[in-house]
């Protein structure tokens, strides 16, 4: 009796399997594109995730090293999001990040990858130096877009040729590219305040 | 440390116990802990009473188990291991009588996160299928790292009266609703989780769950219907075929078996298992012969003794479900630890058992696994 359990329980298991595996190659090209779009995208804004944007700056590091060539890290951070959030609540705060992603697709290229790190931080990542006035442009089309919230964002920049590789891995280039970036927009927003006072 | 193990199957509890004793007087002048696993056929009510009475002790714990390890034997009816310590070895006794308590979970966290340094050996019941979901908040609430010194097993039972008898004894309590600890000091020990099970075909992902229940997969298909195909070639179909399958929840972060849940029930809508299923998971199907399985168990009994070369002794917690699929070969379980490790063996058929996961990152509520522990007292 056992034994006939055991080959009908593993017969209907192979048959679902078969059934399973017909239906993922019948489909595979759909569910390949949705459970990468999963891996890969942030669920909110549609933009890269932190795990896409780490490891293609790792590539990217790695294909700069070989071939000498430099690229740039644009940290981006929101200026007065909080309140959104306080004022409207978080269902208009995600909407108004969604907005503000939608709004950075269309202004930098398309071959810039653009990812959000998490809250209201942003990255973006130029394969070459970034030109200061374009950037300005984008935060100026930005300001307009949002002025009902007085939204606006402060930048840093960091660029591969300006950190020394010698006794650094990929992830040890990427994180202090991160960090440099991240004090500069730092700063920038400080001298921003200051001047708005 | 010196342990043995003692079994006695007469038909009341306190002429079972009354056997335990002669057999256990003729072997130790004296002892310091006694471990009961007890057939639920004896009930509850008087048994702590009736430990106390004959043993003069209130150094003991006890709890409901269908089968009951006594070495390479499986027993039903009452076993006891005694515990006699020769060096610094010392046994504690925690417990908690109710688990629905607002301050149970804070107060078995905080002791476990006390006593990170000592092995412990958890014993719960059902609790209305709780148990299972309180042992993921208290990994949830343990603050250090690696979590390798917990170990344990959700009593087995059956019901009688609208009750499922998976309780506990301890300190003159039957605990119908919680758990005890047993925790060790000054030991040595080693814990490992056999699996055994293979993992088939593609990846399903969990898109629909509430607790124990498993509602839909992937783009929305109601898993019972699937799981009803299992069964459709059977005259009187019986959810234990469905135990030589259980499904394996994949690690969200590695991908590696996390666990394994064993089918309880199939609805028209919902397929109930031993245990939690969330939202978001992973998990293939998986099947395995019982020489898969015993192939496992002597792989980790191997790795336990390479590990703690001369154990005082061993306890196995090993899911019912899993002693289903072993057939006629479950004896060849115990019989393996017993014989790889050279020492006694206690433990029991679970409802469920506790242990690390792989990574040692967190507590785990298992299904069908078969896990092994050695000590030695330091």
């Amino acid at each position: 009796m056992r034994e006939e359990v055991k080959i009908k329980i593993l017969q209907s298991l192979l048959d679902e399997v078969t059934k399973k595996y017909d239906y993922f190659i019948a489909n595979r090209e759909r569910i390949y594109k949705e459970t990468y779009e999963m891996a890969v995208k942030d669920s909110l804004t549609g933009l890269y995730n932190r795990q896409y944007f780490e490891d293609f700056v790792v590539k990217l590091i790695k294909k700069g090293l070989r071939e000498n060539r430099d690229f740039s890290i644009i940290f981006i951070d929101l200026d007065n999001f909080k309140p959104i959030n306080d004022n409207y609540g978080h269902t208009k705060g995600d909407d108004v990040l969604k907005k503000v992603a939608e709004l950075f697709k269309q202004t930098f290229r398309d071959y810039d990858i653009i990812a959000r790190l998490g809250g209201d931080e942003f990255v973006v990542v130029i394969e070459n130096l970034p030109n200061k006035d374009r950037i300005e442009e984008v935060r100026k089309v930005f300001e307009e877009a949002f002025k009902d919230f007085n939204l606006s964002f402060s930048y840093g920049v960091a660029n591969l040729k300006e950190v020394e590789p010698e006794s650094l891995n990929e992830e040890e280039i990427l994180n202090l590219m991160l960090i440099l970036a991240d004090r500069r927009m730092y700063e920038e927003k400080m001298e921003r305040k200051r001047r708005q006072k | 440390m010196i342990v043995e193990v003692f079994s006695s199957n007469k038909k009341s509890f306190f002429f079972a116990l009354k056997e335990l004793k002669d057999k256990i007087d003729k072997r130790f002048d004296s002892y310091d802990f006694l471990i009961f696993s007890i057939h639920p056929k004896y009930g509850y009510q008087d048994l702590p009473y009736l430990i106390e009475k004959i043993f003069q002790t209130n150094n003991y714990a006890g709890f409901h188990a269908v089968n009951t390890f006594e070495n390479e034997n499986i027993v039903e009816g009452v076993v006891v291991a005694v515990i006699k310590f020769e060096k610094e070895g010392r046994i504690n006794l925690f417990y908690v009588e109710d688990i629905d308590k607002e301050d149970s979970l804070e107060k078995t966290s905080n002791y476990l996160n006390t006593f990170k340094d000592k092995l412990h050996v958890i014993i719960g019941g059902l609790c209305k299928e709780k148990f299972g979901l309180f042992i993921e908040k208290l990994s949830e609430n343990l603050n250090y790292w690696p979590i390798k010194n917990i170990i344990g097993g959700i009593s087995s039972g059956n019901e009688e009266n609208n009750e499922m008898l998976t309780y506990q004894f301890v300190d003159n309590i039957v605990i119908k609703n919680g758990f005890f600890i047993l925790t060790f000091d000054n030991v040595e020990y080693n814990i490992e989780v056999a699996l055994g099970f293979k993992p088939y075909g593609i990846t399903y992902e969990i898109k629909k769950a509430d607790g124990y229940k498993l509602y839909t997969v992937d783009d929305g298909k109601n898993f019972s219907y699937i799981v009803q195909n299992f069964l459709r070639d059977f005259e009187n179909p019986d959810i234990r075929y469905l135990w030589y399958c259980p499904i394996n929840i994949l690690d969200e972060e590695d991908g590696y078996v996390a666990t394994l849940r064993t089918f309880k029930e199939i609805g028209k809508d919902y397929v109930e298992f031993f245990g939690q299923i969330k939202e978001g998971q992973h998990f293939k199907l998986s099947f395995a012969t019982p020489e898969e399985l015993l192939e496992e168990d002597l792989k980790i009994a191997k790795q336990t003794k390479s590990i703690i070369n001369y154990p005082d002794f061993a306890i196995n917690f090993s899911c019912i479900a899993r002693q289903y699929v072993l057939e006629d070969k479950q004896n060849q379980e115990p019989e393996i630890y017993t014989s790889v490790l050279n020492c006694p063996l206690f433990g029991f058929f679970t409802f469920g058992e506790i242990g690390p996961d792989k990574h040692y990152k967190k507590l785990k509520l298992y299904n069908e696994t078969s896990l092994l522990l050695a000590v030695k007292e330091r």
